[in-house]
């Protein structure tokens, strides 16, 4: 089976997680693996992003945040990007243009990351979630409709950032993914270390550059297996003739 | 529009991936998803009392969560035929600490004898930042109706004290002052572990695992586990932005009662309404304060911005560990504080001594 088709099954499973708190269901002392905004009308679980703000906001040491973070880092790293995430399925979904990684924004994410942090620091306010366009797509519009929401300046606000990343995911591949998404700069620290990865092997390469073609980040697997910027979703391996990309689970390093 | 091409395959597979996760999470739920804010034990349960009679017992609330809990009222007892229970309460359990509230449960005369599970109704306010929200929640109260010779039955009217938080309560929001070093030694770990992966991939992994294990066992032990579900509880429409909390309210007003009241005033008092820049509520709070100061000559008013002032707000309580709680208005001679825009004014009216 195709790797891509396995996936859309699992992007499925990240947005019935996303949503399963229509049950009424409520499970926020865990974190999700993504990008997910918790005031959503219909999330079961706690935005790692928005979490961070509040702790950092009142002061509290965040152990627990960080060990959630830590073990999905190590579980699957950015593979949560790839084959999980709501958002990042709304990316995906959008990819028409798979163009190159421009390599100096795709720091921009760590920028966002630090700025996000500084910034609920300083104003003791969830800064981030104020602009974050997916509490727009999944708190602000579902609001709207529920009768919550109003059309105000902080509502406007949201439409825009939402346009803006709406249009950008159209002309760059997984552009919120590739320079913008905080919580992708979180996992990308342990893409390395992560027991989800990639592998490469130079000696069936035949330099084709087929993967060039089919990555969404717009990276070269070839050379950046596993850097910040791979999501690990496998559509290099898909689109590798003769094999020469694989996805593995276990301690890398270890021969099968 | 090529994602479509699988779709068929996709919806197939969500099925199927649905029902196995319903069956985990079905499992996995119930021993995870309670206590968000408030929690309440009975002590002594069943609560015994004899037809004709009232009994005391006492309700202990302790608060799991990051942020305080106002004006919890047990407002009475439902499901249980001929026995009711006195409306009690206490008026603020702070952050991880406990509060023990004694209420008094009456039967009637012609009550039959057995035993009850009643539901005690529980309201209480919860706070964060600037939106306030009122938690309707219910309490399990194991009763006992039986004829035993009764031991004192004085009766005495419901009292509430605040008791100090126990050993056993959680200390998550108080973490030890090197709690941050801590979690400096476990992040710099992971950042080292990061950086040596392309060469020591092996050990990279290690020491990722082990700063994962520590972090989450001490996070859990330090109740960080209770603190994200505390705020994720809360569907935060403002902290999204999009609502602006207690930006709608219209112009306060006084009724005639009220203004009598408030005439009655007989002694000069000085008032401090605190606020914050970014606090949605605070203007309709320093409105209903400029209110009564047009009302009374006898009230002076101050309105104070917390986060400049933030010695002044430190010590009437209105900022603890650099959280500030706004709007809060503050009698200056007693030192009372009434937070929040909930019934502002008869809260403000009962501040000043002339409630009814």
């Amino acid at each position: 089976m195709r790797l891509g088709t396995v996936r859309r099954a699992t992007q499925g499973a990240g947005l019935l997680l996303g949503l399963f708190g229509a049950t009424g269901i409520g499970m926020t002392h865990i974190l999700f693996p993504g990008l997910h905004c918790y005031a959503c009308p219909w999330a079961v679980t706690v935005c790692p992003i928005g979490l961070a703000q509040n702790l950092v906001a009142f002061g509290t040491v965040p152990f627990f945040w960080l060990g959630a973070i830590a073990a999905y880092g190590l579980l699957a790293g950015r593979g949560f990007c790839g084959w999980f995430c709501p958002f990042g399925t709304l990316n995906d979904l959008l990819s028409f243009r798979r163009v190159r990684m421009q390599r100096a924004f795709s720091y921009g994410k760590f920028l966002v990351l630090a700025a996000t942090l500084v910034g609920a620091w300083v104003a003791t306010d969830t800064l981030f979630c104020k602009l974050c366009p997916a509490a727009s797509l999944e708190a602000s519009i579902p609001y709207l409709f529920l009768g919550v929401a109003k059309t105000n300046v902080p509502f406007w606000i949201h439409m825009g950032t939402l346009a803006a990343t709406l249009v950008g995911m159209a002309v760059v591949s997984r552009f919120w993914c590739r320079y913008l998404c905080p919580m992708g700069a979180l996992l990308g620290f342990f893409n390395r270390v992560s027991f989800l990865h990639l592998r490469f092997d130079a000696a069936t390469c035949t330099s084709c550059g087929a993967c060039d073609r089919a990555c969404p980040m717009g990276i070269q697997p070839r050379e950046e297996i596993d850097t910040h910027n791979c999501i690990k979703c496998g559509a290099c391996v898909d689109a590798c003739p003769p094999d020469a990309l694989s996805l593995r689970y276990g301690l890398r390093g270890s021969r099968r | 529009m090529r994602w479509l091409d699988g779709f068929g395959v996709r919806v197939r597979r969500i099925a199927g991936i649905a029902v196995a996760f319903a069956v985990v999470v079905v499992a996995g739920v119930g021993g995870w998803a309670q206590d968000a804010i408030l929690a309440f034990r009975v002590a002594d349960a069943p609560v015994t009392v004899s037809p004709g009679r009232r009994a005391e017992f006492v309700v202990r609330v302790e608060n799991v969560s990051l942020f305080d809990a106002d004006d919890v009222e047990f407002e009475g007892l439902r499901d249980a035929v001929g026995l009711s229970v006195l409306p009690a309460g206490v008026s603020l359990v702070r952050p991880f600490e406990t509060a023990a509230v004694t209420l008094a449960v009456v039967a009637e005369a012609e009550v039959e004898e057995g035993d009850v599970i009643g539901g005690l109704d529980v309201v209480y306010t919860y706070c964060i930042g600037d939106l306030c929200y009122q938690i309707v929640d219910r309490v399990d109260l194991p009763l006992r109706v039986s004829v035993l010779p009764e031991r004192t039955s004085e009766i005495r009217e419901p009292t509430s004290e605040a008791v100090p938080a126990q050993a056993t309560s959680t200390p998550g929001a108080r973490p030890f002052p090197w709690a941050w070093g801590g979690f400096a030694v476990l992040g710099g770990a992971l950042v080292a572990a990061a950086l040596v992966s392309r060469r020591f991939p092996r050990a990279a992994v290690t020491m990722a695992v082990a700063v994962c294990s520590c972090a989450l066992a001490w996070g859990i032990l330090t109740g960080g586990h209770r603190q994200a579900q505390a705020i994720g509880a809360v569907l935060c429409t403002s902290c999204v932005g999009i609502e602006t909390a207690g930006g709608h309210e219209p112009d306060p007003e006084l009724n005639d009662r009220q203004r009598q009241a408030l005439a009655g005033l007989s002694s000069p008092i000085e008032l401090l309404v605190f606020y914050a820049p970014w606090c949605h509520a605070c203007p309709y709070a320093e409105r209903v304060a400029d209110l009564f100061a047009s009302l009374s000559p006898w009230l002076s008013i101050r309105h104070v911005n917390a986060e400049q002032e933030s010695g002044l707000a430190e010590t009437y309580g209105v900022a603890r560990g650099g959280r500030i709680v706004v709007p809060a208005v503050v009698r200056v001679d007693r030192g009372d504080v009434v937070f929040g825009v909930d019934r502002l004014i008869e809260r403000l009216l009962d501040l000043l001594g002339v409630g009814s």
